[in-house]
């Protein structure tokens, strides 16, 4: 559930266009799928980096594999990730509310209320906040299988022919921008000292995954059925403006894209608050003596300038990728690379107590 | 004690909130917002223009023809509220007046025109409930205008998908000026009168502002609903706007039977009449149900050959001396001259595109896209601009009629 709820971000407005301008008619689906598996693989990866970590938490089993210098540095470039990717879904947010609710609200002001929020949110309870995702995932499901039901009305199916016409190497681009929007199971490495049962924590990374790629498939499919490959390259938020067209029948409740606007904030807000969360946890690490309210204090005018910074949708765009290259570093990369250091540690270790016996 | 104190500290805190987080900066109340509800877009007539306005007006004008770039007149049709208010209370006689006005601002530009508006209009305008744009001929003939004019109506996100554009013959002024008796709104009728697919097979389905913008983007030529100007009372959607998908430029108009005709080769039709003689009788045809099927031939030269299948069922509507229609024979005589007055009126439609406009409007470029993709790419440059592939391209009409039923009767007099 949790996963489920931070992998499903700010990339499902976004996701359809991004995939679609690589890839040619609804070949995506396979950029969808093969980016879904390689996440998977990985997932599964980090999952077991977790696992071994058991009940410590994981900045402490690193402490543990590789001693204490190289764990500040770990412990750094994980804080600024997850900084980072806080206030990117942060200025998500706030962008597209600009350009649908806030027509003269200026950004500024909105992203400062939702880091408000998040703060709020944060400085409560870590379980309370993973409770909270289990209490929107479901609204969010709702929420997408509405879109779906009602959106079939425009869907045709002649928009998605010709089928297996794309390029490998579009297909491997559209790959790219889909993992980007899978990155955030990293959480686990964190979360799972939340676990009742910590072994189950492949399985639940596996599923999040799986839901968020199934949900994205979904509606790839159907922005694409409907408006079209090229029209979706070139509709900013393919995926609101498919609620946009929705229409009840009997003109009852013309504006349905208001409550999508509803639900899906408050999962972006799930995805931030945790963001925020663990950028506060791997301040912690680094800084003992402070208490959480002044880290609270430090991290939010940090993230509200991070987010703040990017000028315009272009240099936005930047921001996101250079926070997915730090996702993949230190989302992946490092933990798999502990994995294969504890492996061989423990190795040695067998080894030593074999030759002292 | 403590906590009393903590509480006593929080109260000026509680009262900043709600002085300093309350408050919207997007507040506009409903009474506030002109609601602009229909859109149309002519080129600015000058003569009139100069012999009314004053003097800066004229200025402004001269200005406008030194420079190159044509100017748009945009006509907005904002709703008054108190005029349908009245109408609901009753007053038929009281003609408390219109529900509605039409306001006309000269500009480059759709989004300057609108800032235009709201210096005039006390309202700010409001354009989520936007029902029709109406582009006049003169504007959608020029090249790369008619994209123009819509772009502002796809960017602004108060603006929705689903907006129906319609292009007219006439002034787009006088269309939204037409008031009919039972509707208070031109641009309610109009939007409801594109609706009206059910009841005529002449009627375009809508065409969707949405729609239209993935056949701009596609290079598709398409047809829109063309609107004509009957009188005060009413107006017609029987025509069909042809756009060239290369140079997005109107090049044409499809009458009442050609758009019949197209409905028929994209298989939209949902109902409607049609007409037949036989034996030197008059009879009408209900269209029930119809259903489309494009087949595809490679000949030995690797061209291809076209074939509609067209299943079409509906029952008899109106026989003048009907022989006896419960016969066999009489109703494979009726199919058979439908079947001849649909093949008629889907040639005349194909005549006209493939040889008067060049424009492939009835989806073979699509299906090629779709189910020859490989073919289409070798080909896509002379499909319709070079090589003139889509003119000579042989259609066949493969056309089956059923009459299903005779209606409540079967002979009138005997």
């Amino acid at each position: 559930m949790t996963i489920a709820s931070m992998l499903i971000g700010v990339g499902i407005l976004t996701l359809p266009r991004a995939v679609a301008t690589y890839t040619q008619s609804f070949d995506g689906w396979m950029s969808i799928l093969l980016a879904g598996c390689i996440a998977l693989i990985a997932g599964l990866l980090v999952s077991k980096v977790a696992i071994r970590a058991g009940n410590k938490t994981f900045l402490d089993y690193s402490v543990s594999l590789v001693g204490r210098p190289v764990t500040y540095l770990i412990a750094a470039l994980q804080f600024s990730y997850f900084l980072g990717f806080c206030s990117f879904e942060t200025r998500a947010i706030a962008n597209i509310s600009k350009q649908y609710l806030f027509d003269r609200t200026p950004v500024e002001y909105i992203s400062l209320a939702f880091i408000l929020v998040v703060v709020y949110g944060v400085s409560g309870s870590r379980s309370g906040l993973l409770r909270l995702n289990v209490l929107f995932l479901p609204s969010v499901l709702i929420m997408v299988v509405i879109v779906v039901s009602f959106g079939y009305r425009w869907f045709e199916f002649e928009n998605l022919k010709p089928f297996f016409i794309t390029p490998p190497l579009g297909i491997v681009q559209g790959m790219k921008e889909v993992i980007y929007s899978l990155l955030g199971f990293e959480i686990i490495l964190y979360y799972i000292v939340f676990m009742e049962r910590p072994e189950k924590a492949a399985k639940a990374v596996s599923y999040g995954i799986v839901v968020s790629v199934v949900i994205y498939l979904v509606i790839y499919h159907l922005v694409v059925g409907v408006f079209s490959n090229i029209g979706v390259m070139n509709i900013v938020y393919p995926t609101i403006e498919l609620a946009k067209e929705i229409q009840f029948p009997g003109n009852f409740f013309e504006r349905f894209e208001s409550l999508f606007f509803v639900i899906w904030i408050m999962t972006v807000f799930n995805t931030a608050a945790m963001g925020f969360d663990l950028a506060n946890e791997c301040l912690s690490f680094l800084f003992k003596k402070l208490s959480k309210r002044y880290r609270l204090l430090i991290i939010a005018p940090i993230a509200y300038l991070i987010c703040m910074a990017p000028g315009d949708m272009a240099e936005f765009a930047t921001l996101g990728t250079m926070i997915s290259y730090m996702a993949i570093l230190s989302g992946i990369l490092l933990p798999v690379s502990l994995l294969m250091f504890g492996g061989k540690k423990k190795k040695e270790e067998k080894g030593n107590d074999k030759s002292g016996g | 004690m403590t906590r009393a104190a903590a509480k006593r500290r929080m109260l000026p805190l509680l009262v900043a909130v709600c002085a300093l987080m309350s408050g919207c900066w997007d507040r506009v109340e409903i009474d506030q917002r002109g609601f602009v509800v229909g859109v149309g877009i002519d080129e600015p007539d000058n003569k009139e223009e100069g012999k009314h306005d004053e003097e800066n007006r004229k200025g402004q004008l001269e200005k406008n023809q030194s420079d190159p770039k044509q100017s748009f007149k945009v006509v907005y049709q904002v709703v008054m509220p108190a005029g349908l208010n009245t109408n609901k209370g009753g007053g038929m006689e009281g003609g408390a007046g219109k529900a509605y006005f039409n306001m006309a601002v000269e500009e480059n530009t759709m989004a300057t025109s609108m800032a235009k508006l709201s210096q005039r209009l006390s309202r700010a305008p409001f354009f989520e409930h936007l029902k029709v744009i109406i582009i006049s001929e003169n504007i959608a003939r020029r090249p790369q205008k008619f994209a123009e004019t819509i772009d502002y109506f796809l960017r602004e996100s108060e603006m929705r998908r689903s907006t129906r554009v319609m292009v007219t013959r006439d002034k787009a002024i006088d269309v939204l000026n037409t008031h009919p008796p039972d509707q208070r709104l031109p641009s309610a009728y109009l939007e409801e009168l594109s609706d009206n697919t059910k009841e005529s097979s002449r009627i375009l389905p809508e065409s969707r502002i949405g729609d239209v913008h993935e056949f701009l983007l596609k290079h598709k030529s398409f047809a829109i609903q063309a609107v004509q100007n009957g009188n005060r009372n009413y107006s017609t959607m029987t025509e069909a706007a042809v756009f060239n998908g290369t140079s997005n430029e109107l090049v044409g108009f499809l009458n009442a039977m050609e758009t019949a005709g197209l409905n028929f080769l994209e298989g939209r039709v949902k109902g409607g009449q049609i007409k037949f003689s036989f034996d030197n009788r008059l009879g009408v045809f209900n269209i029930e149900r119809m259903s489309r099927r494009l087949e595809c031939k490679f000949g030995p030269d690797n061209m291809p050959e076209f074939t509609f299948h067209i299943r079409v069922e509906g029952s008899v509507g109106e026989l003048l001396h009907a022989p006896d229609t419960l016969k066999e024979d009489a109703i494979d005589n009726m199919e058979n001259a439908v079947q001849r007055e649909i093949v008629k009126l889907m040639r005349m439609t194909t005549n006209k595109l493939q040889h008067e406009y060049n424009c492939d409007v009835m989806g073979l470029r699509e299906y090629l896209f779709h189910n020859h993709y490989r073919w289409f790419k070798q080909h896509e440059s002379q499909w319709e601009e070079e090589g003139h592939l889509f003119s000579t391209r042989p259609v066949k009409m493969d056309v089956k009629v059923s009459v299903r039923r005779s209606g409540n009767i079967n002979l009138t007099e005997d």
